[in-house]
């Protein structure tokens, strides 16, 4: 196991050393100047600030020292737009907004999801089943940035209940966070209920309840357990993306979470924060992902790692 | 996806929400009417601001920020934008406006308890004007004397004899202005012109310039360090103005401008005393903008760039900042060290940089917006909302305008640059097409300057249209080539667009390409003019004609047409010598009228003020830059107790 989590460690090395590269050429490369406004700086301002952040180095040299600070010094380097910001700031100022409009869309799809797919599974066929089904369906289907404006309109801009956009109390969180969760609620749904029903026709359940074991004790502890693997697999991935900042929502939302400073750092050429949190997402995902695989062995005895 | 197309959708369902509200025959107001229960002011303020140090910004939303933290010599009248006292209690102009003599007032001090004199002013202008500082609004101090040459890194030449600074030989009144750079280049150009060939360039790129190439080898040499491989070009009279330049310079000191050469001076503690570049009649107009407020040395020296962080923060406006959240808020509070805090009203002030114009509606309309700045409503919800009371229009000091690229053919021809003008219908722009409350622009320079009238610009003529273009050569458009107007990604630009488009090819019979781009790749493709047509747009910073004409006076980045000309030029430092103010008007007027001649722009219409505000916000009052000081604001929870008074 410590093997194979050392293994794992290894490889993210180069993983992130691509992503790295990568961003950093692409925004690098892409038309514009982390100082361009409607009303021009002056050419000699434009310099001055190019030689006060590198950029006015030729781009392998830029790329160079970049790595270099960011490697041997563990500096993600300034914000170019902001004087007063660096990336590291912008980081830990967005990171935790993000996560926690992630981690409670994500603790509403969970309770949601694993529910209606239970109660449908146990109800295979039934009109709650049909109804959980259909809604599951609709929550894939119906795109975050048509649910949000369409909660905003109903539930902030007629009934005044919440408000329609901003953060800062838990007032806040409720829209964008069920917003966020309709996806994942609805996926969960579906992989419970069709987990759930593949092993409530296995042998061992039958055995289970052949002992005379009560129902409940049957569900929770013999046949849940072996039917949620594939929710678990998918968490991985999907609290990644939840924690690392969804840019449609925190737009949509008005959300200082780390996907709207992506966007707004992409759009103003900002171009150490871009690829500053482009790592920290990439780091995010390798991280999720190899929990979710350590998690997979301590749920089912049938997977050892080597 | 992008956040832009979920954006729109947003718009489309905000425009369902706006249509849903009843409008029963009476004008009512929109959405949500519960006063704030605080004292506090909630703003919808555009943007990120970019620093809160008024020397590294030159944006909008800024501005509305700094003005609030920072006090210069004097601040804008809220209704007429006139300079009122503020560090200054009073000002004159001596010497036929060449010197002007500030009186501070005694007893105002910085946050941290220190007392405003004229030193903060030296420190502070010379802090703006320093290269190393890098301040975007730094050209704001040119009027000041030796202001350009500071900026621009120039040396003057002292006889080391005599001390005696040489003048410009084509104006005894200016110093001779040169470089160190400039006297090594203009030595190696005379050394070159003695040894190497003089030929003219081949590429089509530098047509009329010449090159130096070395009789034996055959190779190109620079002109300026030979280490690096730039400076390959130069014109022909460059060469007689380097023999000019090594001639003057012989045996002279090259004494680089300093900061401290800025032309302010401090009487006494209280007195300040500023001296022009030129007669600048229209000075104390400039002051009330940031880049004149003073900034703490006290702070800056202790903290370097951070000194904006709320912690470290040291002001000597109405208002400090308390907390600056990105992209959510930035909160200002009261400050009690303010020399006039007895008119400050308002205990706090929550800015929302809120760049998604529907979310400023949704915001208002639920509540949480008790203002919104001017131009962060959506286009195309602007006529619904103009309905409501709440809704503030106005004349704006702003041109929307269309960049001939004159480095480019067709456009380099004068008759081409005419035609195009005269075919654009820019009553139906204003009117018909966009129909916000902008008014239809012949001239460049926005109408309500006290004391300008500009000149009468030409009428939407496509017959003349149609003359001048066959005299040009292409009689009903045969032979002009295709052409692409570019503009960014906004619906409003694309309007405006599709209708010179139909207009062009309808009059003209010219076939035109639209180009929509990203903001950032439309800006960097405008500053290296490659475009022939291209969106633009100016905002006046101060409350004379020269904020717009200037623009075309020299070629800088924000003048894309590329169209410099003597003409224009020297009339514009006539304009800027004549102490008479009507005359000078006079002047500026022919100059704004030969540019229009010219036709290097084509402008389209000037902007309006559009903005909600709630009806218990008073004291606010729309006017031609949009500014609004928070001294004086007040909120009034009882506003719907008294009869509601007329629309200013």
């Amino acid at each position: 196991m410590l093997q194979f989590i050392l293994r794992r460690l290894l490889l993210a090395i180069p993983v992130l050393f691509a992503v790295l590269t990568v961003s950093f050429f692409l925004v690098r490369l892409a038309p514009g100047s982390p100082f361009a406004e409607e009303r021009a700086y002056p050419a000699a301002v434009i310099a001055k600030l190019n030689e006060k952040y590198g950029l006015n180095k030729p781009l392998p040299e830029q790329y160079l020292n970049y790595m270099n600070r960011v490697i041997l010094h563990a500096d993600l380097g300034p914000s170019t737009r902001y004087p007063d910001r660096n990336v590291s700031d912008v980081i830990v100022q967005g990171l935790p907004n993000s996560m926690i409009l992630g981690a409670t869309a994500y603790l509403i799809a969970l309770v949601l999801g694993m529910g209606a797919g239970i109660i449908a599974a146990l109800r295979q066929n039934s009109g709650v089943d049909y109804g959980a089904m259909a809604a599951a369906v609709l929550g894939v289907s119906i795109p975050n940035f048509v649910l949000g404006p369409l909660l905003v309109i109903g539930l902030s801009l007629s009934l005044y209940w919440l408000p329609p956009a901003r953060w800062g109390d838990f007032s806040h969180l409720i829209l964008p966070a069920f917003t966020l969760s309709a996806l994942y609620t609805a996926y969960i749904a579906r992989l419970t209920r069709s987990g759930l029903v593949e092993v409530l026709r296995s042998d061992y359940i039958r055995t289970a309840r052949a002992k005379g074991l009560r129902e409940s004790v049957v569900l929770f502890r013999h046949a849940l357990r072996g039917s949620i693997l594939p929710v678990v697999s998918y968490s991985g991935p999907a609290l990644a993306f939840l924690l690392g900042g969804t840019i449609v929502v925190e737009k949509l939302f008005l959300i200082p979470g780390l996907g709207n400073f992506f966007i707004e750092a992409a759009n103003a050429r900002d171009c150490f924060i871009v690829v500053g949190v482009t790592l920290v997402v990439a780091v995010m995902l390798l991280v999720f992902n190899l929990i979710v695989d350590i998690i997979y062995a301590l749920i089912d005895p049938r997977i050892a790692y080597k | 996806m992008t956040a832009k197309s979920s954006s729109s959708l947003f718009l489309l369902l905000a425009a369902l929400a706006v249509a849903g509200c009843s409008s029963d025959g009476n004008r009512t107001f929109f959405g949500r009417l519960t006063p704030p229960k605080e004292s506090v002011l909630v703003l919808g303020n555009a943007a990120e601001p970019r620093s809160l140090d008024p020397h590294k910004t030159a944006g909008v939303p800024e501005a509305h920020i700094l003005q609030e933290l920072q006090e210069g010599l004097t601040g804008y009248d809220p209704k007429t934008l006139a300079p009122i006292p503020a560090l200054a209690t009073d000002w004159q102009s001596q010497e036929q406006s060449k010197v002007w003599i500030f009186h501070l007032r005694k007893g105002a001090i910085f946050s941290d308890g220190k007392a405003i004199t004229t030193a903060d002013f030296l420190y502070s202008w010379r802090r703006i004007i320093d290269p190393n500082t890098a301040s975007p609004y730094a050209s704001l101090m040119y009027y000041v004397k030796n202001g350009q040459a500071i900026a621009d890194g120039k040396a003057r030449l002292v006889d080391p004899a005599t001390q005696i600074t040489v003048m410009d030989p084509e104006d005894p009144t200016q110093v001779f202005l040169t470089s160190d750079q400039e006297i090594a280049q203009a030595k190696r150009v005379v050394q070159l012109t003695a040894t190497a060939d003089f030929v003219a360039a081949k590429d089509s790129e530098h047509l009329g310039k010449f090159q130096f190439k070395d009789r034996k080898t055959g190779q190109f040499l620079s002109v300026g360090d030979p280490s690096k491989d730039l400076d390959l070009y130069v014109a022909k009279e460059a060469r007689e103005q380097a023999a000019q330049l090594v001639t003057i310079s012989a045996g002279k000191q090259v004494v680089a401008f300093k900061p401290e050469d800025l032309g302010i001076s401090a009487i006494d503690p209280y007195t300040l005393r500023v001296e022009m570049q030129k007669p600048t009649a229209f000075f104390a107009k400039m002051t009330p903008h940031y880049a004149f407020s003073i900034v703490p040395q006290q702070a800056i020296e202790k903290y370097g760039e951070l000194w904006t962080k709320p912690k470290n923060f040291v002001g000597c406006g109405p208002y400090k900042v308390i907390e600056v959240s990105p992209y959510n808020q930035v909160v200002l509070q009261k400050s009690q060290t303010y020399w006039d805090k007895e008119h400050v009203h308002i205990d706090k002030i929550v800015m929302l940089p809120i760049q998604e114009q529907s979310q400023n509606v949704n915001l208002y309309r639920a509540g949480e917006l008790d203002s919104i700045y001017s131009g962060n409503l959506p286009s195309a919800l602007i006529r619904e909302l103009k309905r409501y009371k709440d809704f503030q229009g106005g004349p704006q000091f702003s041109t929307y305008y269309y960049s001939l690229n004159v480095k480019r053919r067709p456009f380099n021809d004068i008759r081409v640059r005419r035609a195009l003008n005269l075919a654009v219908d820019k009553e139906a722009i204003a009117y018909k097409y966009i129909g916000r409350g902008e008014l239809p622009a012949t001239t460049f320079v926005p109408p309500g300057i006290a004391g300008y009238v500009p000149p009468l610009g030409p009428k939407y003529d496509p017959e003349k249209a149609r003359k001048l273009l066959s005299e040009a050569g292409f009689p009903g458009g045969k032979g002009f080539p295709p052409i692409t107007i570019y503009y960014n990604t906004l619906e409003a630009h694309r309007t405006v667009a599709q209708a010179v488009q139909r207009m062009w090819k309808e009059q003209l019979h010219i076939d035109v390409e639209l180009q929509n781009e990203e903001w950032q790749t439309f800006q960097a493709r405008r500053e290296r003019r490659d475009f022939d047509v291209s969106r633009d747009a100016w905002v006046g910073d101060y409350m004379d004609p020269s904020t717009f004409l200037d623009l075309l006076a020299e070629d800088t980045l924000n003048n894309h047409s590329g169209w410099a000309d003597p003409k224009f030029s020297k009339l514009m430092s006539q304009a800027d010598a004549e102490p008479n103010e009507q005359k000078r008007n006079q002047l500026l007027k022919e100059a704004e009228s030969y540019l229009i001649d010219q036709a290097p722009i084509v402008p389209v219409y000037f902007y309006a003020l559009n903005y909600l505000k709630k009806p218990w916000v008073k004291g606010w009052y729309p006017n031609l830059l949009d500014q609004h000081p928070l001294k004086g604001v007040t909120i009034d929870p009882d506003w719907n107790k008294q009869p509601i008074a007329a629309k200013p």
